[in-house]
């Protein structure tokens, strides 16, 4: 087919079937609007559905695609059949002056970005040198032990203990365009950064106002280090996109009871625990929180959560499953990292973990103070409000940086060899996590300013505490 | 037109504009762009390695040799092989050997064992 017929093909394939799993839930008001999401959706669950079929036997290819694809579809619509289709009608607002600026300078980044994706070959010697070749052996072996796990015989892949979504899905951008090109990679991510930014803007579409939404995704799409990663082949894009929106897909179905959000959250968690090691505890860490904030303030939307939850982590089940009956070690080791004396054999490691991670989530040059914007916009609304809740969208960030340093901290590897060659990309997801976060926040702050009578607008009186949650 | 429409507009022609000229946004838009070979490390004969990979029949095994090479070049034409050379296999015991691929002074052989 060629780059960009194929990969434009392979993508359409994703929404397809995205969209019939969204089905039963998607406001009939507004299909289209939903394509952004039902790319990651059906992007995820595909890539999972035929990874899964990878570790069964079946060659990454058309065949297993297709096989898949009618499976997810079938299951989409025979859900729809029985339960009918939702007549809850999508948020809508009007675009405002400012938000119609922002639009534009948007729409003006993620074309240049999709652009350059299809026309760049990955910077990232990962790429080309790990997650494309074990893509392309899944498509002529399948998930062969004599390449994927350790042994004498043959020359088996590096960091066999990762996940191969990101492989799969590579797999099936080269097999579409038709031969080995290494810009399938850097395609999919501009397809990807694309769609998780109208992703975003529909799930806070008539939530948040357009200007500050759009000026938000502007901050986040525009970071200087997403727009440098989404060239580089890599899969920490596609984790941090699917941690993000899992972080925001659970956020909003506790807050506002949105089904699309909940079917967003389980799809994107999937997608994050089969993309790299550290997504299944990012995931982990993400539910946990959003499960303790929902306990305390949305308690009949729990349970959905956890089991959207569950779901996620139950697709992780047979590459574990694998990996345990190939006795493919983790490279950081559980036990050398919950073991205290381990650790404090090796606590030079920890400062220095945590001021480099640290240094590249503040750093205005690579994320536009994503962070420290979202950490203001936290204490902001505490001090307002005195609710714990304002603190706990900057309170998971941290605890993600805290998983991060602790990771780096137990690593066995030279440690100023690992945080040069990864830190700045393994933050990624803690930095989308925190862009697609702050939105909803501002949204909130400005609510409650207009709410609050002028005389009371001095931010270092508390704003009586009404003990209702924050409203959708 | 509605709004959004003209927005949308407007940000496809700004970022034409914006490609056209030279910055920040030309270099995001990859302009002028780069093949279909992977950025390898080191220059690496690219046609001949597809060659070797279309004269590998499906079943071979295979050995690549890099005598006198740096750890970087090997690394790389490692790579290369599992990308161009599949589905043959990459071997280390020589006893499964069916192919020898030999790279020296920037040339790339293949020799049936």
């Amino acid at each position: 087919m060629g780059l960009v017929a194929g990969v434009v093909a392979l993508n359409a394939v994703f929404v397809g079937v995205g969209y019939a799993l969204l089905l039963p839930v998607l406001p009939a008001s507004a299909t289209a609007s939903y394509a952004g999401a039902a790319l990651l959706v059906g992007g995820a669950a595909t890539g999972v559905g035929v990874f899964i079929a990878a570790i069964a036997g079946l060659r990454v290819g058309l065949l297993s695609l297709l096989g898949v694809a009618l499976l997810l579809t079938a299951g989409g619509i025979a859900v729809t059949f029985i339960r009918g289709r939702t007549a809850e009608q999508a948020p809508s607002a009007r675009l405002d002056t400012g938000g119609a600026v922002a639009l534009a300078g948007l729409v003006c980044v993620l074309t240049l970005a999709l652009v350059g994706g299809f026309r760049s070959s990955p910077w990232l010697d990962d790429s080309w040198g790990i997650w494309l070749p074990k893509g392309i052996a899944l498509s002529a072996h399948a998930l062969d032990e004599r390449l994927f796990a350790p042994n004498g015989t043959y020359v088996f892949f590096e960091v066999p203990d990762y996940p191969l979504w990101w492989s799969t899905v590579a797999a099936l951008g080269v097999r579409f365009a038709g031969n080995v090109d290494a810009r399938v990679l850097d395609a999919q991510l501009g397809i990807l950064v694309a769609a998780f930014a109208a992703t975003v803007a529909r799930l806070l579409w008539g939530r948040v106002r357009p200007w500050v939404l759009l000026w938000t995704l502007v901050l986040v799409v525009g970071s200087p280090e997403l727009l440098r990663q989404t060239q580089s082949g890599g899969a920490d894009v596609p984790l941090g996109i699917f941690v993000a929106c899992f972080g925001l897909g659970a956020a909003l179905w506790l807050a506002c009871g949105d089904r699309v959000a909940l079917v967003v959250t389980a799809a994107c968690g999937a997608g994050a625990i089969a993309t790299k090691t550290e997504g299944a505890p990012e995931v982990a860490l993400v539910l946990a929180v959003a499960l303790g904030a929902g306990a305390m303030l949305a308690r009949p939307r729990v349970p959905a959560l956890a089991a959207a939850g569950a779901v996620a982590f139950a697709t992780a089940v047979p590459w574990w499953a694998w990996r345990a009956a190939h006795e493919i070690p983790s490279r950081v080791p559980l036990r050398d990292a919950l073991d205290p004396a381990f650790l404090a054999n090796r606590t030079g490691r920890l400062g220095e973990s945590v001021a480099t991670l640290g240094g590249h989530l503040l750093d205005p040059t690579e994320w536009l103070l994503l962070v420290p914007l979202l950490l203001v916009v936290s204490v902001l609304g505490w001090r307002r409000s005195r609710q714990a809740v304002w603190l706990v969208p900057a309170g998971v960030v941290a605890l993600g940086y805290a998983f991060l340093a602790w990771a780096y901290w137990a690593a066995q590897e030279d440690l100023d060899y690992l945080l040069g060659t990864s830190a700045y990309r393994t933050v990624t997801p803690l930095a989308l996590l925190a862009g697609v976060l702050v939105a909803p926040l501002v949204e909130l702050l400005l609510r409650d300013r207009e709410a609050t009578p002028v005389e009371m607008r001095d931010t270092s009186v508390p704003v009586p505490d009404t003990g209702s949650p924050p409203r959708c | 037109m509605s709004r959004s429409a003209t927005a949308v507009g407007a940000g496809l022609v700004l970022a034409v504009v914006v490609a056209a000229l030279p910055g920040p946004g030309r270099r995001l838009a990859e302009i002028p762009g780069d093949g279909p070979d992977p950025a390898y490390d080191v220059p690496l004969p690219e046609a001949r390695i597809r060659d070797v990979g279309e004269q590998l029949p499906d079943d071979a095994t295979y050995l690549l040799r890099t005598p006198g090479a740096t750890p970087l070049v090997a690394g790389n034409l490692k790579a290369a092989g599992q990308l161009f050379f599949a589905p043959a296999l990459p071997a280390q015991d020589e006893r499964i050997l069916g192919w020898e691929i030999v790279y020296r002074r920037g040339a790339l052989t293949l020799r049936r064992r």
